[in-house]
């Protein structure tokens, strides 16, 4: 005679009735026998719920049981799961226990694989005291639409744990948390919950850790569904809240999100809005820039044409020592698991603690990561050695870009941070004196952005790098540079000493290379060019933008004109120069009757009568040309503090009235004039 | 305008519509494909997917005005359609900035609340923006009146406050 069961569930209480002693449950498990029991189209409830030592083997008998199961809640106390057999109608699965991570995990994953529709996905921690990690291959066929998360107090472990988890989660929707502890769920203190701040403290940091572990280890499955991951928080703000009005009534989670987009100094202000945001900008996980509070008003400049570059005011000064001191102390106080950028320029003394600033960083789970340390004067500045091995086990995984600049940083630890920071895709190096050879390989390298810049020292550079779409560099010449895997480069950027060996040598630089540039801006600077060296630059097939920039360069004409030739398909062409005139003799409309030229921007010219002919001339060969961009200040101000001095100047402003005679000269071309 | 009202007019036949009860209950008809970016809404249809007739479903969502509701309506319509396109990032974000420029801050105010409340994740991430772009550099007093802030800290109490970060406070725009 069958039986058809549609909920069955036992209990460890079950079995101490049951046997009038203190009996392990997953012994009596062995000797239950599903015989002739049919289970219909309903779902099974609670199947086999609190069963230590649940056996899978025994389980592999009952294939018919397993068919409908709908909802399975484990409780496993050990380890000794090998092979789970299939649960093709298991939607709920529920596990709970206090084991060794590594296990829990190879469950967890093990059910996962297991369940190919499986909805929900409830995971209790009693106790984690785990060290190890293990990572969860991914099954993109069975992966939870929501999971819930009981327990969890947000230790190492636990992230780990989770991170491993919610990685093969690839169409996770929702997550649910409940920071109670489990043995207290459904009692007197589970109604409390609401007064105790440590639990609601818990509940912050695992929205924190939990938006972190997304954005870090997920970063091209699910960055795009973030924002549609709603977490259901239990009655996380149930405090009074009926004094505010308007923004206010929003949860903590949805102001700490407004405040993140603020900067630091601004989030830090909030702290003295109420006391419900006395303690919520801790919770910020924006990014922060100790650069933001310094401006171009600081700045005292004494002329254009002092030899000291500038200086700094008194107050600034004062300012500067200030935030220097509050850096450690605002860093020591942040809670968020993740905080998504750590910037920091000012020139740093002795006192300063810059190793926990980096291990901030990684701890932190920063994606941007910038150390400025260049101060107005070069003799007195105090540099920092990087580290050359983190103090971590696992790898900077958060890094996407690293800009570093007046940092000693060693040929190790250089290294070093290529292995540890997988996914970097950025990388700027700036003023670094000990370097003097740059390997950058790997076969897993996501590089794809290399900036080098006046690195004295440096000798050979070797790239090879799969996924680098743009590499710049500026200083000195080298001796070795070598190109060993670079399909995707398509932007290039050449400057100082180097560029001039650079356009001596073009014809041996690798044509594959150049052949694939779309970009390619070259910064001439007192370069010295011989004719013919110019002359022979080989063919830019697919050159869209070039940008020239010349300082004392001798004919600066000479070489737009060599440029243009080979660059049948260029688009736009920037020239920055800066106010030494200089004589227009060989007409470039000679050597380039048809350009497909659109755009040309002028940085820096004075609109000599040269400088018109040129205009004529390139609008002349250049039919198609449409728009005309001009910047009267001279390039190597822009961005500096003596930018707005010279635009203040008579010679800047003689200038512009001379560009806007230009634009009525013109009148088929569209200006733009700043 | 005409033409994308015919399209939709058309393609509603085949589409199913949610009727959605607000707050001050009015109902509002909604294409099913839109209801179900709602978290509350979604949970309801889920749970009464028994219902053979969709037509005869009513959603309540009791912490929603009709007003607000038919300014998030259009806006998750659109948006639905943009995302369905491989569209660049930049045009959403033409989207977004259009949608929330000349919102008042006390509209702004009530979308987020109904945002939040609905779960429509990617409109409360654009409205958390706008409202950390306003009360950027302005004055401790206006942050407080713009996020409806009742201040509970005695004079002495926030005087303490500021002086224990003083780099923060250094440098506001006028209000």
């Amino acid at each position: 005679m069958g039986v058809l069961l549609k909920k069955f569930g036992l209990g460890p209480d079950y079995f101490d009735n049951l046997y009038g002693r203190k009996q392990n449950p997953a012994s009596v498990l062995l000797h239950l026998r599903f015989t002739r029991v049919d289970v219909g189209n309903e779902a099974v409830e609670n199947l086999l719920s609190y069963c230590p030592l649940l056996e899978m083997h025994k389980l592999y008998q009952l294939p018919r049981l397993l068919l409908h199961l709908r909802t399975l809640k484990l409780h496993v106390p050990y380890d000794e799961f090998c092979c789970i057999p299939e649960l093709p109608n298991l939607k709920h699965f529920e596990l709970q226990g206090n084991i060794r991570p590594a296990s829990f995990l190879r469950v967890a994953a093990a059910f996962v694989k297991a369940c190919p529709s499986l909805y929900k996905l409830t995971v209790t921690v009693e106790d984690v005291t785990y060290k190890h990690r293990q990572t969860m291959k991914k099954h993109p066929h069975s992966s939870p639409r929501v999971v819930e998360l009981i327990g969890f107090t947000w230790v190492i472990g636990e992230i780990e744990f989770l991170s491993g988890l919610l990685e093969c989660a690839t169409r996770l929707e929702k997550a649910i948390i409940d920071p109670m502890e489990p043995m207290f769920v459904g009692g007197v203190v589970h109604g409390m919950r609401n007064q105790d701040c440590q639990k609601s403290h818990i509940l912050q940091l695992a929205i924190l850790n939990l938006e972190a572990i997304l954005l870090t280890s997920l970063q091209e499955i699910l960055l795009p569904r973030i924002a549609v991951l709603p977490f259901c928080l239990e009655n996380m703000n149930a405090k009074e809240k009926e004094t505010e009005e308007g923004i206010s009534k929003l949860p903590d989670d949805v102001l700490i999100n407004i405040l993140s987009r603020l900067t630091i100094k601004e989030a830090a202000k909030t702290s003295v809005l109420s006391s419900r945001w006395r303690y919520l900008w801790t919770f910020f996980t924006g990014s922060l820039d100790f650069d933001d509070i310094v401006d171009m008003r600081e700045y005292v400049l004494m002329s254009l044409d002092s030899t000291t570059e500038y200086t700094y005011s008194k107050a600034y000064l004062i300012r500067r020592q200030r935030v220097l001191g509050c850096i450690d102390k605002v860093l020591g106080s942040l809670e968020a698991r993740a905080v998504e950028e750590l910037k920091i320029c000012l020139p740093i003394n002795p006192r300063c603690d810059v190793n926990n600033w980096v291990n901030f960083a990684i701890r932190k789970r920063v994606q941007r990561l910038e150390l400025d340390f260049r101060g107005p004067r070069r003799r007195d500045e105090y540099t920092f050695n990087f580290p050359s091995h983190f103090d971590i086990r696992s790898s900077f995984g958060s890094l996407t870009s690293l800009r570093l600049t007046m940092v000693n940083l060693s040929k190790e630890a250089l290294e070093n941070l290529l292995r540890h920071c997988p996914f970097l895709e950025l990388l700027s190096l700036s003023w670094i004196f000990c370097l003097t050879s740059i390997v950058v390989s790997g076969p897993s390298l996501k590089l794809k952005h290399l900036q080098l810049k006046g690195l004295r020292r440096l000798k050979d550079l070797e790239i090879d790098a799969a996924n680098l779409v743009s590499f710049e560099y500026s200083g000195q010449d080298l001796n070795n540079v070598s190109f060993k895997h670079v399909p995707s480069i398509v932007r290039m950027s050449v400057g100082a000493c180097y560029c001039e060996s650079f356009v001596n040598n073009v014809r041996q630089f690798p044509s594959l290379i150049l052949g694939q540039l779309r970009t390619l801006k070259l910064e001439l600077g007192i370069a010295t060019v011989p004719e013919d060296a110019v002359y022979g630059i080989p063919k830019l097939p697919n050159l869209k933008h070039l940008e020239l920039a010349f300082f004392i360069f001798e004919d600066r004409f000479l070489a737009c004109a060599a440029f243009l030739k080979s660059c049948p398909l260029l688009h736009k062409l920037t020239l920055k120069s800066s106010d030494l005139s200089c004589p227009y003799k060989r007409k470039i409309n000679e050597h380039n009757p048809h350009l497909s030229l659109k755009v040309v921007e002028f940085v820096g010219f004075e609109w000599h009568t040269d400088d018109v002919e040129f205009l004529m001339d390139l609008n002349e060969s250049a039919t198609t040309m449409e728009k005309v961009i001009i910047d009267n200040c001279r390039p190597h101000y822009l961005g500096s503090p003596r930018e707005l001095l010279y635009r203040n100047s008579p010679k800047y402003q003689s200038a512009r009235t001379r560009a806007m005679e230009l634009a009525s000269i013109f009148s088929q071309l569209k200006f733009e004039i700043s | 305008m005409a033409s994308s009202s015919s399209s939709s007019s058309c393609s509603s036949s085949s589409e199913k519509k949610i009727t959605l009860k607000s707050s001050d209950g009015e109902a509002l008809n909604v294409e099913k494909n839109v209801a179900l970016e709602f978290e509350p809404a979604k949970g309801f249809l889920e749970d009464n997917s028994e219902e053979a007739d969709d037509e005869a479903i009513v959603v309540p969502l009791p912490n929603v005005s009709a007003a607000v509701l038919s300014e998030l309506i259009p806006y998750v319509k659109q948006r639905l359609e943009l995302s369905a396109k491989p569209v660049q990032k930049k045009l959403i974000k033409a989207f977004d900035d259009q949608f929330t420029r000349h919102l008042s801050d006390d509209k702004l105010g009530e979308l987020m609340l109904a945002a939040n409340y609905l779960g429509v994740n990617y409109l409360l991430d654009v409205l958390c923006d706008v409202t950390a772009d306003r009360i950027k550099n302005k004055s401790v007093e206006y942050v407080r009146e713009f996020l409806g802030i009742q201040n509970d800290f005695t004079p002495e109490e926030e005087a303490e406050l500021r002086a224990q970060c003083p780099w923060a406070f250094e440098g506001v725009d006028q209000d």
